[in-house]
């Protein structure tokens, strides 16, 4: 077969080989492009399936704990660990107490304690103090304690009796702790209250609260004037 | 008459090879183009199908996402709760000292008469308190009541002294 003949040969099959090679190129690259965008909306899909889910799930969480974050026990929570030195609210605790007990209060002192490690973000207050009274009155002040919020620890209680009356070395713990200042990410899942948080709600729930507490709704601060600034509309006859 | 003249070249006889491989291409060809047109249309279909899919998820996205809007202070109050009560259980956990005064309260509520108390000390878990006894029967009364009581985890019994005036004086560590 000569050359001639051959070129010949390929020129009557040049045509169908032309269709050939055209209709496989178009099904070759819709083929990918299909097959890549179906594959990249059932990448899609899923990661929303994925995200819908958690969302869902963190939807019904947030619906069902609804009632618990605003019931009562919740509230004594925010009070039993403030999130500032809650020093003056146990010691209006303890006044209560003692004027309920009668005992009398002879010494008061306060320490900051230092936080036992850099990463924990409990606070400690120590609050020593000596009272006198009855010994039944001192245990069953000493008793209550325990049931009172801000929740305190008892550190120390060193009690003398001396017949008709006792006096009573006492050092409390208090605690306080920054509120946290973060929500966690969207995507990932928010869990409600276990049963043993719930338990532990369910335990403090009766603890005696103080008569104020810290308000954590927000307040406008209007700051204060400079009383040092000389005020063009006072006028000191009037004022007399 | 004139002679017909054919100017057009005149097409070369397809050989049995060439038309053999002119078939063999032409059904290659069908066969690629039956493909193309069983896959353009269910390619086409599936992804319209799941761009809807994905349009209505996307959507309940949306939704979803302005539920958990809505609910941000619910949120921000089951963070602050979690964060609270986890404390809260630590600082319960490490309340030893109250529950033993407790048991301390119990003991000297319950004492027999005969015996009275002199002084109490409590310090993180331990508590110590020393009574006095008028009598070794009061005494052994007393000491026998409190060891058939399982409600204590260890009792120690120290530094036992007896004084003609005042009686027995001794100290004991309830754990």
């Amino acid at each position: 077969m000569d050359k001639k003949n051959i070129f010949s040969q390929f020129n009557q099959i040049r045509n169908p080989l032309l269709l050939l090679v055209g209709t496989f190129l178009i099904t070759a690259f819709a083929t990918f492009y299909l097959y890549g965008r179906i594959m990249f909306l059932r990448r899609e899909i899923k990661s929303t399936q994925d995200q819908n889910k958690i969302f869902s799930d963190r939807v019904s969480t947030l619906q069902i704990i609804r009632p618990d974050i605003e019931s009562n026990a919740a509230k004594t929570a925010l009070i039993s660990l403030p999130s500032q030195n809650p020093s003056l609210l146990v010691i209006s605790q303890m006044n209560t107490l003692l004027d309920e007990y009668s005992l009398n209060l002879t010494r008061l002192d306060l320490n900051l304690l230092t936080n036992p490690s850099p990463e924990e973000t409990l606070f400690e207050v120590s609050i020593s103090f000596n009272v006198d009274g009855s010994y039944q009155n001192i245990s069953d002040f000493i008793t209550k304690l325990g049931y009172i919020t801000p929740l305190v620890n008892l550190r120390q209680a060193d009690i003398s009796n001396t017949g008709e009356s006792a006096e009573a070395i006492i050092e409390l713990s208090s605690f306080w702790s920054p509120f946290p200042t973060q929500l966690p990410p969207l995507t990932t899942s928010l869990t409600g209250l276990t049963d043993e948080e719930k338990e532990i709600l369910k335990s403090i729930s009766n603890f005696i609260n103080p008569t104020f507490d810290e308000s954590l709704s927000p307040r406008r601060y209007d700051p204060r004037a400079n009383p040092f600034s000389p005020d063009d509309d006072f006028d000191p006859e009037e004022a007399l | 008459m004139p002679e017909k003249i054919n100017l057009l070249p005149k097409e070369p006889k397809k050989t049995k090879e060439v038309e053999k491989t002119t078939r063999l291409i032409g059904n290659a060809t069908y066969f690629i183009a039956i493909i193309l047109t069983i896959i353009g249309p269910l390619g086409g279909l599936t992804v319209y199908k799941f761009t809807r899919d994905l349009t209505k998820l996307k959507v309940e996205n949306e939704t979803l996402r302005s539920s958990i809007a809505n609910l941000e202070s619910t949120e921000q109050g089951l963070v602050l709760l979690k964060d609270r009560v986890g404390k809260i259980q630590t600082i319960l956990g490490s309340r030893q000292s109250i529950e033993i005064h407790a048991k301390q309260a119990e003991i000297i509520e319950a004492l027999p008469d005969g015996l009275a108390l002199d002084q109490t000390e409590l310090k993180s878990d331990v508590s110590r308190f020393s009574l006095l006894a008028i009598s070794s029967k009061a005494l052994a009364g007393f000491l026998k009541d409190i060891s058939s009581n399982n409600h204590y985890v260890s009792l120690i019994l120290s530094d036992l002294s007896f004084n003609p005036y005042l009686g027995f004086t001794f100290n004991l560590q309830v754990f």
